[in-house]
């Protein structure tokens, strides 16, 4: 997990991930669409093609990338658990809050 | 997940007793750690810039060979900055989240059914990416968005 949200701390493989979204495209169309050089772009996508991010296909001389949104899914799921478990968190703390409380009663009665 | 994540509680007991959980080192690790683990709580510096770090570890040798198993450290420290502390009243921090961090405040307001908590949960903060829309959090939100339009 750690090595897709290192691919997509960067503000250009989060651009090139935002034109994927629209369709898939030939290295040739990001390198237009962006202001750096081809040999630039390659190795943002060699970046996110090792995190898992983006595939690529050949298409007679040409290689078109996607994104491979089982991925993405798995990154979003992942958020969501981490509110769960805080959810879970919170249980557990009002169960030692009741504790702490009927602690302090025994005391003072 | 949205960009931000919200839980709210209302705590049927004293604000005395609900921030004492919450700001000291053995209230903390009373309830921090999932069952199986123990939480130790390194330092609790709590002003604005202080040190939150804990470390939390396998509290039997079955759950540290179970981590084992899943490729996951059966100890580890976390090592957190307070963004904001106001007594009683506020408790916020940043962990180190992947390569960005994680932003989580709490905070507390008494009422007549008790003390209100609210939990916020951000993920990033466009601030801290330089402006950047929210570092990779946004890609994922934004792929989430167009996941929607087209089911």
């Amino acid at each position: 997990m750690d090595d897709c949200l290192q691919a997509l701390a960067d503000p250009r493989r989060r651009q090139i991930v935002e034109l994927l979204l629209e369709q898939d495209r030939p290295v040739g169309e990001l390198v237009q669409a962006l202001p750096i050089a081809q040999s630039g772009v390659s190795r943002h996508l060699r970046i996110l093609k090792d995190a898992g991010l983006v595939h690529v296909r050949a298409q007679g001389q040409q290689r078109i990338y996607g994104l491979r949104p089982e991925r993405f899914e798995e990154l979003s799921t992942w958020l969501d658990r981490y509110r769960a478990l805080w959810e879970e968190r919170l249980d557990r703390f009002e169960t030692v809050l009741k504790q702490a409380q009927s602690a302090k009663a025994d005391k003072e009665s | 997940m949205s960009g931000r994540q919200v839980i709210e509680r209302v705590w049927d007991a004293p604000l005395d007793v609900v921030w004492e959980l919450w700001a000291t080192p053995k209230g903390l690790s009373s309830w921090w750690g999932p069952n199986g683990f123990t939480v130790e709580v390194l330092t609790m510096e709590l002003h604005e810039g202080g040190t939150f770090s804990y470390t939390m570890r396998a509290s039997s040798p079955e759950m540290a060979e179970k981590m084992k198993a899943g490729g996951r450290p059966s100890e580890f420290t976390v090592n957190a900055t307070y963004t904001d502390v106001q007594p009683k009243t506020t408790l916020a921090y940043k962990s180190p989240f992947g390569p960005e961090f994680m932003f989580t405040s709490v905070t507390f307001e008494e009422a007549a059914d008790g003390v209100h908590m609210t939990l916020v949960i951000d993920a990033t903060k466009p601030e801290m990416t330089g402006g950047a829309a929210g570092g990779w959090r946004s890609a994922v939100d934004k792929f989430a968005a167009h996941l929607a339009t087209m089911s």
